[in-house]
């Protein structure tokens, strides 16, 4: 059983023996009754009828799933087209958050890297560094990122005072600076899982590759890289899924014209306008795209624990 | 001449980290600075000022700011004491209680807020509490941190119980103690710097929601991250850049506490 | 030490399971008031489960146990008069010295200053008085594993369990601390229960002690007894050093045996009980064999290795069926240590050898 057992020493009973369904009740209530029911509420409510200012009729309906994948025309009678409105904002999500996982890797993995292999107290100081900007209010990074990138923002100003540009770079309100701000907001999720990997790697691995003639570049790609892999994986994760479902970075760095998923669940059920169905919808598909990297990666990690 | 290859250095490696903490670090700083900035304008610089901290506690916007920061208070402070609560209940049953029934279901439901994408429970809450008629406001926005703070309490809180070994607790049952003073007097007082992180977590995690509070609040209460929302969306002003170096300095004070008695807690 | 004494630990027919493994087999043992007793065996052989199923942090899946007559399966830990020195000590690190020592006495109902006056007595015991306002972390081993001790003695318990408690400590210190212990029980009376994997530790200690292994008892008896009468190959060969011959047991009766030696020669010695005709096994200790003339010894073969030890020499001679047979000899200078590959002969007299079972 995961985790279980570990401070039994393997054998015996433990200490609590008999009280644990007592102990982990109240965790079971309040996550099971207000996070468990809710979302089976919002399946549910995504196969309902819209009601036009907010909220739903209960009547059974297939409208919200059948708007997201086709067009059916302004009046609803015109034969069936796919619909790509919604298809390609996932699209542009899944391609903006992997792209801000792959920064996160190449910056990360250095990173990671150079702080496990510093001294006790010095890697300490570094980890703590690090980890602090995630400790921010996401809110206030995101808006300090966009006070930094802005048309005539200090990043701006600073070049073209040095000259490399003779006008300023228009980031604001591109693909790129919404990448920045996911790479910005979930860049410490990166680091730490392979900074965990990294420090448990046992450095005689890369004394016996360099005894057997293997180069230092050699023995990251052939040794160290799988050795690490797990927290790699788990650092990848970690920063696409929260990237995936992101609202803050696309809403004030990408503009109306660089939506993304948490944008367009915002927006159904924001004022009149909004259609919960759909709403309920779109987060069903988010949620199940989520479920299924999860799932992937724990059957992957269950057959590496198998295979060792 | 003989020169000891490290195996541990790769050229380029302590640049990139440099640079990261760089990047972490800049837009913080360049807020920081911009705050003392004695200018109408966001652009300009006029000269160093305290005028913006000003504008926050005595400005046109001052009270809206007060009350927010007063609500995110009290529901930080409520979250994190209902959530470690719950935390270090569930942490003792799936470490110290032996097997039950649900014991490898109840270790996902423990970890549910974090797997799932905030703003689907963000969604699933609004939907919920509307269905039950619960009318939106502080209640709703307690509830709904409660339940996304558990994971980030419990995590620390579980790391420190792994690390205490159950033979303490056994030598006090050897010594006649029950297993409530067993607990009491032994698991928690060793749990202590475990138990504080994760309140101070849980705290920081909650002052610092919101897409789930702005989800979930009723249209007259407002946290502080929904208020500077709210006021960001008509453009940055400087007394925004005042009030987030405020909260950023709130959020360092409380890691930095957390880290020092989690290490405080690891050298004894 | 008679029969009378009254038995403070009955353990009957006690079987543990988890799961499919075993860890006690149908193990019965009395153990005596006021006696040092000790659980020897490998690591994994059973004897911490049946000291934590004494203790009560492991129930039974069969069989029963008593503390002076009464049965207390169904008592939790705490219930019981029984403590514990725990393998790694347990001290609670985040209490002195006195306040570790103290807890017990508090749990039981004792007032601040009542337990302050009895830690006291028990540190004074332990001659630790001066560290009385310690914590754990600022201590030697040697003196946390004195802490354990005094901690688990200050309720005053029936029974008193040591889970390998000098396990922890360096070679010199576990001496010290050996007569200490020895000592101590000696003083305050109450029974030890000792587990250990030493050997050396369990004979100098001791007065009884049960080998245990595969969750089984082997056997129980005297110092003396375990390690002059062994009942089995295993008992021989975990005890100190001994030599091991295949031997045909031709006769039985009146507790000798009578076999053929590898060479042909017939002997007669001392048998285990359940000996039985056939195959067999002869263990005798190096320091009771001697080296003798070729001629007339039972059993001859060539010195293949000489191994210095200080006092003693230990000499080995291959038999002629290249059974490797070691003889221990006193190094001095009026004894004669044969060279490699002598040829020589070896003598062993019928009451140092024994047959052993399986």
């Amino acid at each position: 059983m995961a985790g279980g057992g570990i401070s039994s020493g393997g054998q015996g009973s433990d200490m609590y023996e008999g009280l644990g369904a007592r102990l982990i009740l109240p965790a079971w209530a309040i996550i099971g009754f207000f996070l468990v029911l809710p979302v089976g509420l919002m399946l549910i409510y995504s196969f309902l009828t819209k009601e036009f200012r907010g909220g739903v009729i209960w009547e059974f309906s297939l409208a919200a799933y059948d708007q997201f994948f086709f067009d059916r025309g302004l009046f609803g009678d015109e034969p069936p087209k796919i619909e790509w409105t919604y298809i390609n904002i996932f699209w542009r999500s899944i391609w903006q958050a992997a792209l801000a996982t792959v920064f996160c890797l190449f910056i990360g993995f250095p990173t990671a890297w150079f702080i496990a292999t510093r001294s006790g107290s010095n890697r300490q100081i570094w980890l703590f560094l690090i980890t602090i900007p995630y400790w921010v209010n996401l809110l206030i990074r995101t808006i300090s990122m966009k006070f930094l990138i802005r048309d005539n923002g200090p990043l701006n100003e600073f070049l073209l005072w040095t000259g490399l540009v003779d006008s300023p770079l228009h980031i604001i309100n591109t693909n790129f600076a919404v990448q920045l701000g996911l790479f910005y907001s979930y860049l410490p999720f990166m680091v730490l899982p392979i900074y965990a990997s990294v420090e448990r790697y046992n450095f005689a691995f890369s004394e016996a590759a360099a005894d057997l003639y293997a180069s230092k570049w050699v023995t990251l790609r052939l040794i160290i890289l799988p050795i690490v892999k797990p927290g790699i994986i788990a650092g990848c994760i970690l920063v696409f899924v929260p990237s995936l479902g992101a609202f803050l970075a696309p809403d004030l760095l990408g503009g109306a014209k660089n939506f993304m998923i948490g944008s367009l669940i915002e927006e159904q059920f924001k004022g009149n306008a909004g259609n919960w169905p759909f709403g309920a919808a779109i987060s069903m598909i988010l949620l199940s795209m989520v479920m299924v990297v999860l799932t992937l990666y724990a059957r992957a990690q269950s057959k590496e624990e198998a295979s060792r | 001449m003989t020169r000891k290859v490290d195996l541990r250095r790769f050229t380029g490696f302590q640049a990139i980290t440099w640079a990261c903490l760089f990047m972490l670090y800049a837009p913080l700083i360049v807020v920081m600075v911009y705050s003392f900035n004695d200018s109408n304008s966001i652009t300009i610089w006029g000269g160093l000022s305290l005028r913006w901290y000003g504008d926050v506690f005595w400005g046109p916007e001052a009270e809206k700011f007060k009350v927010a920061a007063l609500n995110s208070i009290v529901i930080a402070v409520s979250a994190a004491v209902v959530s470690t609560a719950i935390a270090t209940s569930a942490a003792t049953a799936l470490l110290r209680a032996g097997r039950f029934r649900g014991k490898s279901l109840s270790f996902v439901l423990v970890n549910m807020p974090l797997m799932v994408p905030e703003i689907v429970t963000a969604v699933a809450s609004l939907i919920f509490f509307s269905a039950i008629g619960f009318t939106a406001g502080y209640l709703t926005i307690l509830v709904a941190h409660i339940v996304f703070c558990i994971p980030f309490a419990y995590l620390p809180i579980a790391a420190r119980m792994q690390s205490i070994e159950d033979v303490y607790e056994h030598a006090a049952q050897d010594l006649y103690a029950s297993k409530w003073q067993a607990f009491r007097l032994i698991l928690l007082p060793l749990m202590a710097p475990g138990i504080i992180s994760g309140f101070l977590l849980a705290f920081i995690i909650s002052l610092d929601d919101f897409i789930i509070t702005n989800f979930v609040k009723g249209a007259g209460i407002e946290t502080l991250p929904t208020a500077i929302f709210g006021s960001v969306k008509q453009g940055i002003k400087p007394n925004i850049m005042a009030i987030s170096t405020l909260l950023l300095l709130v959020s360092v004070l409380f890691v930095t506490l957390s880290w020092l008695v989690g290490r405080k807690g690891q050298k004894q | 030490m008679t029969s009378e004494t009254p038995i403070a630990v009955d353990i009957q027919a006690a079987t543990k399971k988890y799961g499919s493994f075993t860890a006690l087999r149908d193990v019965s043992l009395r153990i005596r008031d006021n006696e040092f007793f000790t659980l020897l065996g490998p690591s994994g052989c059973g004897k911490t489960t049946l000291l934590r199923t004494i203790a009560g942090f492991e129930t039974l899946t069969q069989g029963a146990i008593k503390l002076f007559g009464e049965d207390i399966a169904d008592l939790p830990p705490n219930k019981r008069p029984v403590n514990t020195v725990f393998q790694q000590y347990a001290l609670f690190p985040h209490m002195d010295v006195t306040r570790n020592v103290m807890f017990g006495l508090q749990m039981l109902g004792q007032g601040e200053a009542e337990a302050r006056k009895r830690a006291g007595e028990v540190l004074e015991l332990v001659q630790l008085s001066a560290f009385a306002d310690r914590l754990p972390s600022q201590m030697s081993g040697g003196q946390q594993q004195r802490v354990a001790l005094a901690r688990a003695l200050a309720p005053n318990p029936k029974v008193l369990l040591l889970d390998e408690p000098l396990s922890a400590l360096d070679l010199k210190l576990r001496q010290a601390v050996r007569l200490e212990l020895q000592q101590i029980q000696q003083e305050t009376g109450i029974t030890f229960i000792f587990v250990t994997h030493d050997q050396e530790e369990a004979l100098t200690m001791s007065d009884r002690i049960a080998v245990i292994a595969g969750g089984q008892v082997q056997q129980v008896g005297s110092t003396r007894d375990i390690y002059e009468e062994p009942n089995n190959k295993f008992v021989a060969d975990f005890i100190g050093e001994t030599n091991l011959l295949d031997v045909t047991v031709t006769g039985l009766g009146a507790g000798q045996a009578t076999c053929i030696l590898p060479g042909g020669g017939s002997f007669t010695c001392p048998a285990a009980d359940g000996s039985h005709e056939g195959a067999g096994h002869l263990s005798v200790r190096p320091e009771r064999m001697a080296i003798v003339p070729v001629d007339g010894a039972e059993l001859s073969g060539v010195v293949t290795r000489r191994i210095y030890l200080g006092t003693d020499m230990h000499v080995e001679v291959t038999l002629d069926d290249s059974e490797v047979m070691t003889v221990r000899v006193q190094n001095s200078a009026d004894t004669h240590i044969p060279e490699r590959g002598d040829r020589v002969g070896l003598g062993m007299e019928a009451a140092a050898a024994r047959l052993l079972v399986d």
